[in-house]
C-alpha cells in the first residue's frame, strides 16, 4: 500500500517516466515478495533511490523528504518481515504474540525515526552550529561528535 | 561466547548513509543532508542489540553404538539476554540441518531433540552452530558447540550357539562335539568297565547282553579355533543405503560373538583392497578389536580368496574352523575352498545373497524375474559344487540371520 502511495506521489511530479518506472518496480517487488524471493530487497533499494531522486528534484520540503525516507525504511522492514514470514511457528498463540511484538517494534521504530529526524531538523533549522569557517573542519567535528554519541550509546546504555 | 557481528544489511545502511552524506556535502545541499537524519536514526536502531551470552549443551552421547539403532540426541540453548531471531545449524550423521525461528519475547531457553539412526562407521554428532539476530537483522552473535563422535559397530544379531562340527578340536572343554570320548551329553560308544567308573555310566542292558560290565562313553564337547574370514571386495558395494558389505559385516560380527560365547578362540581375516588379520583370542578386548576393524572396513579391491589363502594358511594353524562370509562372487572361490579343505581347514560359508540385495532395489517386472531366476540357478550350481567341501548357509538378507543358520544341515558328511 505504501508503494502505491509512493507511485501516486511520483505521478504528481512533472516527470511521468520515473512514475512509470516506479510503478513497474513496485509490481515486480510485490510479486517477488509473494514468491518469497530475496530479489525483492535489491529491487526495493533501486525503488528507494529512484523515488528519493524524484522527490529531491521535485522540490519537496525537508519534513516531507524525511517523512518519505522514513516511509521507505518502514516499507523495507515490512518487505523483509514478509520474506521472513515463512518461518514456521509452533502454534497460533505464539504466532499472535510474535505478530503483536513485531507490530510494536515497527511502531516504536517509525516513531523513533520520525521523532528523532524531525526533532533534529527543527534544531538544525533554528540553531546554526558552525564551529569553524572551514567546512571540512566542521565535517570532522561533526563526525567526531557522531561517533562519540555512537560509542556512548553502544557501551553505556547496556 | 561469540563476538558481535554485523550483517550485510548493516553495511548497506552505513554505506547508504555515508553516500548520501557525501553527496550532500559535495553539492552543499541541505535537502540531501536532511535525508541523512532518518538514516542516522535508523542506524542507531540498527546498533541496538545485546550479546545474549549463549550457552549450548548437548546430552551425553555414548562412545559406542550399534548400527541401525536409534540414538536419542538432545541439545538446548540457553540465553542470558533474550534475542528476537535464531538460526540453528546442526550437523548430524554427515548432513546439515538448518532451523530458523522467531523467539517469543523473554524466551531464554530452547530445547531440541531428535532420534538419529546410526550407520556403521564413525558418526559425528555436531558441531552445532547457533546464530542469533537482533530485531532488525543487522547484528548477530554466533556460538558453536563442538562435535561428539560415536563409533558405530555393525549390527549384532542374537544367535543361538553355532552348530559347528569341526574335524579337529582343542583339548579344552567347550560346546563343540569333538568326535572323541569325554565329558559330554551325547552317547558316543561303549567300553569295558574299569575300576573307578561311575555306576550311573554303567550300561545295564549291555551287561545283560554280554555278561560283563560295560560303561557308556559320551562325546566330549571341546573348543576349537574359529577364523572368521570376510570378503570385502569391490563387488560387495552393492545396494543403496545398506549395501552387501554391511550385511556381511553384520554376519561376521554376530558369528564372532556367537563363537566367543561358546568358549572358542576367534581369529579374524578380511580381504579386499588389502587384508586385515587378528590372531585367535578369547577375550572381550579381542572382540572389540575385531569390531573395531569391522567398523572401519570399506569395500574395495580385487584380492581373491585363491590369492589370500596362502596368507590364511600362514597366519592360522591348520585344523582350524574357517567361517567364510562372502557373497561368492569371486570366480576363483571354488578352487580356493578346495585348497583350504585340502590343507586341513573345516569350512563353513555364510553367504549373504547378492540376488536378494539387488532384488530389494530393482523393479519386479518380467525381465528382472527372468534375470533373477538365471542368477539363482548359477548360484545353486556353485553351491552344489562347494557343498562337497564346506557347510553352506545361503542367507536371504530380508530374513533374520538366525533363521538361515538354523536351517543348516550339518550332518551332510563332507568328503
Amino acid at each position: 500500500m505504501l508503494l502505491a502511495v509512493y507511485v501516486i506521489q511520483a505521478w504528481r511530479s512533472p516527470w511521468k517516466d520515473i512514475a512509470v518506472i516506479l510503478g513497474c518496480l513496485s509490481v515486480v517487488i510485490v510479486l517477488s515478495v509473494m514468491k518469497n524471493s530475496g530479489i525483492a530487497r535489491g529491487l526495493f533499494f533501486v525503488f528507494g533511490i529512484f523515488f528519493t531522486i524524484n522527490m529531491l528534484i521535485s522540490g519537496n520540503s525537508r519534513p516531507w523528504l524525511i517523512l518519505y525516507t522514513t516511509g521507505l525504511i518502514v516499507s523495507y522492514e515490512l518487505v523483509e518481515y514478509s520474506l521472513h514470514h515463512t518461518v514456521e511457528v509452533e502454534d497460533d498463540q505464539l504466532h499472535r504474540v510474535l505478530m503483536n511484538t513485531h507490530a510494536r517494534y515497527l511502531v516504536v521504530m517509525t516513531g523513533s525515526i520520525l521523532g528523532g529526524s524531525l526533532g533534529a531538523l527543527w534544531m538544525f533549522e533554528r540553531v546554526s552550529i558552525q564551529p569553524s569557517e572551514n567546512i571540512y573542519v566542521n565535517i570532522l567535528l561533526f563526525c567526531t561528535l557522531f561517533f562519540g554519541i555512537l560509542y556512548a550509546l553502544k557501551y553505556t546504555t547496556r | 561466547m561469540g563476538p558481535d557481528m554485523y550483517t550485510r544489511k548493516f553495511l548497506i545502511v552505513v554505506g547508504t548513509l555515508l553516500t548520501v552524506f557525501s553527496i550532500g556535502i559535495v553539492f552543499r545541499s541541505a535537502d540531501i543532508l536532511s535525508l541523512c537524519l532518518p538514516l542516522v536514526c535508523y542506524f542507531f536502531l540498527c546498533m541496538r542489540g545485546e550479546n545474549p551470552h549463549t550457552t549450548i549443551s548437548r546430552n551425553s552421547v555414548p562412545s559406542r553404538g550399534m548400527a541401525e539403532s536409534l540414538l536419542p540426541v538432545s541439545f538446548w540453548v540457553h540465553m542470558e539476554k533474550p534475542v528476537d531471531f535464531m538460526e540453528v545449524y546442526d550437523h548430524m550423521g554427515g548432513r546439515e540441518q538448518k532451523v530458523r525461528f522467531f523467539l517469543a519475547p523473554g524466551q531464554r531457553e530452547i530445547r531440541f531433540s531428535y532420534d538419529l539412526t546410526l550407520r556403521r562407521g564413525t558418526t559425528h554428532i555436531g558441531p552445532t552452530r547457533v546464530r542469533q539476530f537482533n530485531f532488525l537483522f543487522t547484528q548477530y552473535w554466533e556460538d558453536e558447540l563442538e562435535e561428539n563422535t560415536t563409533m558405530v559397530i555393525p549390527r549384532i544379531y542374537p544367535l543361538k550357539p553355532l552348530s559347528l562340527n569341526p574335524r579337529f578340536t582343542k583339548v579344552f572343554y567347550g560346546t563343540l562335539p569333538s568326535r572323541k570320548a569325554g565329558m559330554g551329553e551325547e552317547f558316543f560308544s561303549l567300553r569295558d568297565y574299569m575300576p573307578g567308573d561311575e555306576y550311573r555310566k554303567i550300561n545295564w542292558k549291555a551287561f545283560g547282553r554280554y555278561g560283563s560290565l560295560v560303561t557308556n562313553e559320551f562325546e566330549a564337547l571341546k573348543t576349537t579355533d574359529v577364523i572368521c574370514i570376510l570378503d570385502a571386495r569391490k563387488e560387495t558395494a552393492l545396494g543403496n543405503e545398506k549395501d552387501l558389505l554391511d550385511y556381511a559385516l553384520d554376519a561376521t560380527a554376530s558369528l564372532s560373538v556367537a563363537v566367543l560365547k561358546g568358549g572358542n578362540r576367534v581369529g579374524f581375516f578380511a580381504y579386499g583392497d588389502q587384508f586385515y588379520y587378528l590372531y585367535p583370542g578369547t577375550t572381550r578386548r579381542h572382540l572389540f578389536k575385531i569390531l573395531s576393524i569391522l567398523t572401519d572396513i570399506q569395500s574395495g579391491g580385487y584380492l581373491s580368496l585363491n590369492y589370500v589363502k596362502n596368507f590364511i594358511s600362514a597366519f592360522f594353524s591348520k585344523r582350524s574352523q574357517l567361517i567364510l562370509v562372502s557373497p561368492l562372487l569371486d570366480d576363483s572361490l571354488l578352487k580356493a575352498v578346495q585348497s583350504l579343505y585340502v590343507l586341513g581347514y573345516d569350512i563353513f560359508i555364510v553367504s549373504p545373497s547378492p540376488i536378494s540385495v539387488e532384488w530389494m532395489h530393482c523393479d519386479h517386472d518380467d525381465y528382472h524375474q527372468v534375470a533373477r531366476t538365471i542368477l539363482q540357478k548359477k548360484r545353486t550350481r556353485l553351491f552344489s559344487q562347494l557343498n562337497e567341501y564346506a557347510v553352506l548357509v545361503d542367507w536371504n538378507v530380508q530374513e533374520p540371520l538366525g533363521k538361515a543358520l538354523s536351517e543348516v544341515r550339518l550332518y551332510h558328511r563332507i568328503r
